[in-house]
């Protein structure tokens, strides 16, 4: 299973970003869809994200910022 | 150096006045700034990627010979012999470096014995790039003729005072196949990717995950280690033994990684062809990702494969390309009006953009062949 973190906007992003790069969190870039933090409000709306789940075959867990 | 707009005359069978532009014109949110933009100067954006449709014949490979040239200029200020006349062909590039926008008027000749291509009539203008003129930057207010001192050979462009050195470039993938000299072309990017030899690896695991190494022994025979076996083979053993798609994907995703780290533009001539979806996908993903694409890459391509288009999250970056007597280009944003909730491929194939396969001859075909 991976984690997609959707945040609401470029300021929450760069906070996850850093607390991600300094090992503050409860997961690491591995289990992340992407292995990465988005900064997307929707999923229909953001074609990286939706990039992402079509490669990813297995179950996802969203976390909203 | 990033290129802001091309604008061609007279260049192979494109229409006069023909236009291309990088920078966006739709408004811009935070999410676009995010992944579908690149800031290369405070509030100077350009795309991440371009698309570029469009049916069969509609000039789509054009547009890219005009790109692939204009780089040419710009990055090595030379242009190496075509397979089409570029002779009277007038252009004006406007691109930025170093905190100046350029626009670069020029026009080309060619020798149709020698290949050799003559830079005729050329005026460089500059002016400084400001923030607060950045709806205005391709007025004629504020630009000044650059002056030179020192003359260059008729074949070598005066962008070459203005640049000094030569660029790093542009890569032009074709669709056509490269045959054997695909792994000369890849071991060649060995001397310029620090960490060539990872990359490589990585890419063969996502083509084949038979093949656990290659290396180069010499100019034509390369080590390969697959199903665990190591062996010597030459260029040509090698590329029948590895599938059309490993080949394709080995050439296409070094460029990628090239590009990306070196912030060299892409271009790519049917993105899709060989390929799997998910791997275009991912091409077009890598470009959108700020985390890889560090130095301000951009992806320029054509495709027939529409559904790619609603990975666009905005319009504005949508080249469509028409022929009847002359290759026009039309902007999605700027000339058709598409409402931004719908899927870009159903208007494709609905045929708003007048692309539509011609269904008559379609039937004319399987009429004769039922004969």
């Amino acid at each position: 299973m991976k984690l997609l973190v959707m945040c609401e906007g470029p300021n929450e992003k760069t906070i996850m970003d850093l607390l991600l790069a300094n090992n503050c969190l409860a997961f690491s870039e591995d289990d992340l869809l992407g292995s990465v933090i988005f900064h997307a409000r929707q999923i229909k709306k953001s074609s990286l994200v939706r990039i992402e789940l079509n490669a990813y075959m297995g179950d996802v867990k969203i976390l909203r910022i | 150096m990033k290129i802001l707009r091309v604008e061609a005359s007279n260049f192979k069978n494109c229409e006069d006045g023909f236009s291309i532009d990088f920078m966006p014109t739709a408004r811009k949110t935070s999410e676009d700034k995010e992944y579908e933009l690149q800031e290369i100067a405070e509030e100077l954006y350009v795309f991440s990627t371009v698309g570029i449709v469009g049916k069969n014949a509609s000039g789509k490979t054009t547009v890219l010979d005009l790109l692939n040239v204009c780089y040419d200029i710009l990055t090595r200020f030379r242009i190496g012999k075509k397979e089409y006349s570029l002779n009277g062909a007038k252009l004006t590039i406007y691109f930025f470096y170093e905190g100046c926008i350029y626009k670069y008027q020029l026009q080309l000749n060619d020798d149709d014995v020698t290949g050799i291509v003559y830079f005729e009539d050329q005026i460089i203008m500059k002016k400084e790039y400001y923030k607060t003129y950045v709806n205005k930057i391709f007025d004629d207010d504020g630009f000044e003729i650059c002056e030179f001192d020192s003359r260059l050979p008729k074949d070598t462009s005066i962008a070459f005072f203005v640049i000094d050195a030569i660029q790093n470039g542009t890569a032009y993938i074709k669709s056509s196949d490269f045959g054997p000299d695909i792994f000369r072309l890849v071991f060649y990017m060995e001397k310029t990717l620090k960490n060539f030899n990872e990359i490589l690896k990585k890419i063969l695991r996502i083509f084949d995950e038979n093949i656990s190494g290659l290396e180069k022994v010499d100019e034509n025979n390369y080590k390969i280690v697959f199903d665990g076996k190591e062996e010597v083979v030459s260029d040509e053993v090698l590329y029948t033994r590895l599938s059309s798609g490993t080949n394709k994907g080995l050439r296409l995703y070094m460029f990628v990684a090239l590009s990306l780290l070196n912030g060299d533009d892409l271009i790519i001539d049917e993105i899709e062809n060989h390929f799997h979806k998910t791997l275009v996908e991912n091409i077009i993903s890598l470009y959108k990702d700020k985390s890889v694409n560090k130095n301000n890459a951009s992806l320029i391509f054509t495709t027939h494969y529409c559904e790619l288009l609603d990975l666009f999250d905005r319009q504005d970056n949508i080249y469509v390309t028409r022929a009847d007597s002359k290759v026009r280009l039309f902007n999605m944003y700027r000339d058709y009006n598409i409402r931004s909730e719908l899927q870009k491929s159903k208007q494709f194939y609905n045929d708003a953009f007048n692309t539509a396969v011609n269904y008559e001859a379609l039937m004319d075909l399987k009429k004769e062949l039922r004969r």
